[in-house]
């Protein structure tokens, strides 16, 4: 049995953790980097703001804005009550491909475990979509898609060089359409694993992205865990062209 | 004119009883609160085009059956009037009113104006429960605003909230997925609404209102959302030696930790109803 990561690492990882004492008081709100390049779209907490939709053909200019003019008050949304949140059947994505680091992947559907974290898949060469992330192409939300950056009886996993990834490289979802979506590296991050932004990272409203996440930092024998998270993310590139086959 | 008694007046309490350190409220929203109006009388009933006077001042224009609108408005005390379409407070009485409302800073409310058990107009007022919910969770809120005897609410076959009477309400918080939901005369197999698919959203609030009236035969169902309120799960345990084999000695560190995540998950339930 090797353990993968040298014991000389964790002292440069307490070097790096000093580091991130400055770093995250410069990024207060998204929890404490260990390091960062790039940055993720900010995720807002508040309740999306919808279009106010006249009501009938006979309220001319008054169904909108205006008719809180010289109020305090400010419409959020209105909305027909009356349909029912369907179930969702929208295709779960089935492989992802990141060319820079020449990953190829099977998505699995991952869910909790009983201590309320993702499962990751046991085999180290596959990923998992997280289920009660965005599915992809949802238009609003993460699409979070986890895998193992090793095993200690498997070796090097899905995931390993996710930490080499850079803004600007691209990666590739296909779901179970067959539909392929492109998106864009804007964000790599690192922090330890008590200082995630788990509901940043997971949140279902914000913009449409996609959120790739490891281990990474030093390993930590006693919990057999490395002590850090690594997350990468995307955004939706506009073009639904296949950029990354040629990469 | 009809001009009921508030049946829930209680709602300043229930409002400033509600846990609202825990909820996911924006900082600058402290002393906003959200509110949304459902228009929940159905059509025929002598309000088919209202507008919604708050304090006097117009809240929402032509608003229609089986609509809901939010709005955001500074914490404070409230009376709320419901005029016919075009009337205002300055020409014209109330069709419905609920006076001294009180809405704290942070509170997420939804006012109802709708049927009361025996069929005539009222408005009623619900503190919505926006307390954070656990990764792979959803809170289901059932509320019965119908001319209609008390129901019973089925997830498929389950009885989840029994014997609902007009304008009570059952909330329970489940695992999000798809469910099959029904509403049965309480204590029966009589199914008055439903059986309908629904999706319960992780870390979303589903408010389900049956509304309308049993004896006009238009008994309906009208949903509110609201979103993002999950914590999102515990963590990402996604590298080194927890793949296939662990020393027995690890093992159990890992099934107390779950059991103490169980404990505390347990107490939140208990407490959230």
């Amino acid at each position: 049995m090797t353990r993968p990561r040298p014991a000389l690492l964790v002292l440069g990882a307490g070097a790096l953790a000093l580091v991130a004492g400055t770093v995250g008081v410069a990024t207060a709100g998204s929890g404490m980097h260990v390091e960062s390049v790039g940055a993720r779209p900010a995720v807002s907490a508040s309740i999306p703001v919808a279009e106010t939709a006249p009501s009938s053909p006979d309220a001319p200019s008054s169904a909108a804005a205006p008719a809180l003019a010289g109020t305090p008050y400010r419409t959020l949304e209105r909305r027909d009550a009356t349909e029912l949140p369907r179930p969702d059947r929208t295709p779960r994505p089935v492989e992802l491909r990141i060319p820079a680091i020449d990953v190829r992947v099977a998505v699995d559907v991952v869910g909790l475990d009983a201590a309320g974290q993702v499962e990751v898949p046991v085999d180290v060469a596959r990923s998992g979509w997280y289920r009660f992330s965005a599915k992809p192409g949802s238009g609003e939300g993460s699409t979070v898609i986890v895998g193992h950056v090793d095993g200690v009886d498997q070796g090097a996993g899905a995931f390993y060089d996710l930490r080499s990834l850079n803004p600007g490289d691209t990666v590739t979802v296909t779901r179970a359409d067959d539909r392929r979506m492109t998106y864009q590296v804007v964000a790599r991050e690192r922090f330890d694993k008590d200082r995630v932004p788990l509901r940043e990272l997971f949140s279902r409203s914000g913009p449409e992205r996609l959120t790739l996440i490891t281990c990474g930092g030093p390993f930590d024998p006693a919990s057999l865990e490395y002590t850090d998270n690594i997350v990468v993310t995307a955004v939706p590139v506009d073009s639904a062209d296949d950029l990354g086959e040629t990469r | 004119m009809i001009r009921p008694t508030l049946g829930r007046v209680g709602i300043a309490a229930a409002a400033l009883a509600l846990p609202l350190g825990l909820a996911a409220v924006p900082a600058q929203a402290a002393d906003m609160a959200t509110v949304s109006v459902l228009h929940a009388i159905p059509e025929g009933a002598g309000a088919d085009v209202v507008d919604v006077f708050a304090n006097g001042d117009l809240l929402i224009d032509n608003f229609t059956p089986g609509t809901l609108e939010t709005v955001e408005v500074p914490a404070g005390t409230y009376d709320l009037a419901v005029f016919g379409d075009g009337q205002t407070p300055d020409d014209a009485e109330p069709v419905l009113i609920a006076e001294a409302v009180e809405v704290p800073g942070g509170v997420n409310a939804t006012v109802t104006a709708n049927l009361d058990a025996e069929g005539a107009p009222a408005l009623n007022v619900f503190v919505n429960d926006i307390s954070a919910l656990a990764a792979g969770e959803a809170r289901l809120i059932v509320r019965h605003i119908a001319a209609a005897p008390a129901v019973d609410v089925l997830a498929g076959s389950d009885v989840i909230f029994s014997d609902v009477t007009n304008p009570n309400e059952g909330v329970i918080v489940v695992p999000a997925g798809d469910y099959e939901a029904s509403v049965n005369l309480a204590g029966t197999d009589t199914t008055v609404l439903g059986p309908a698919p629904i999706m319960l959203e992780e870390g979303t609030v589903t408010i389900a209102y049956a509304w309308g009236s049993a004896e006009q035969e238009n008994l309906a169902l009208a949903t509110q959302l609201i979103t993002d309120l999950s914590t999102g799960p515990e963590g990402v345990p996604a590298g080194g030696g927890s793949t296939t084999e662990l020393p027995v000695w690890a093992l159990g560190i890992a099934l107390l930790g779950a059991a103490a995540v169980v404990g505390a998950g347990a107490r939140l339930a208990a407490t959230r109803n």
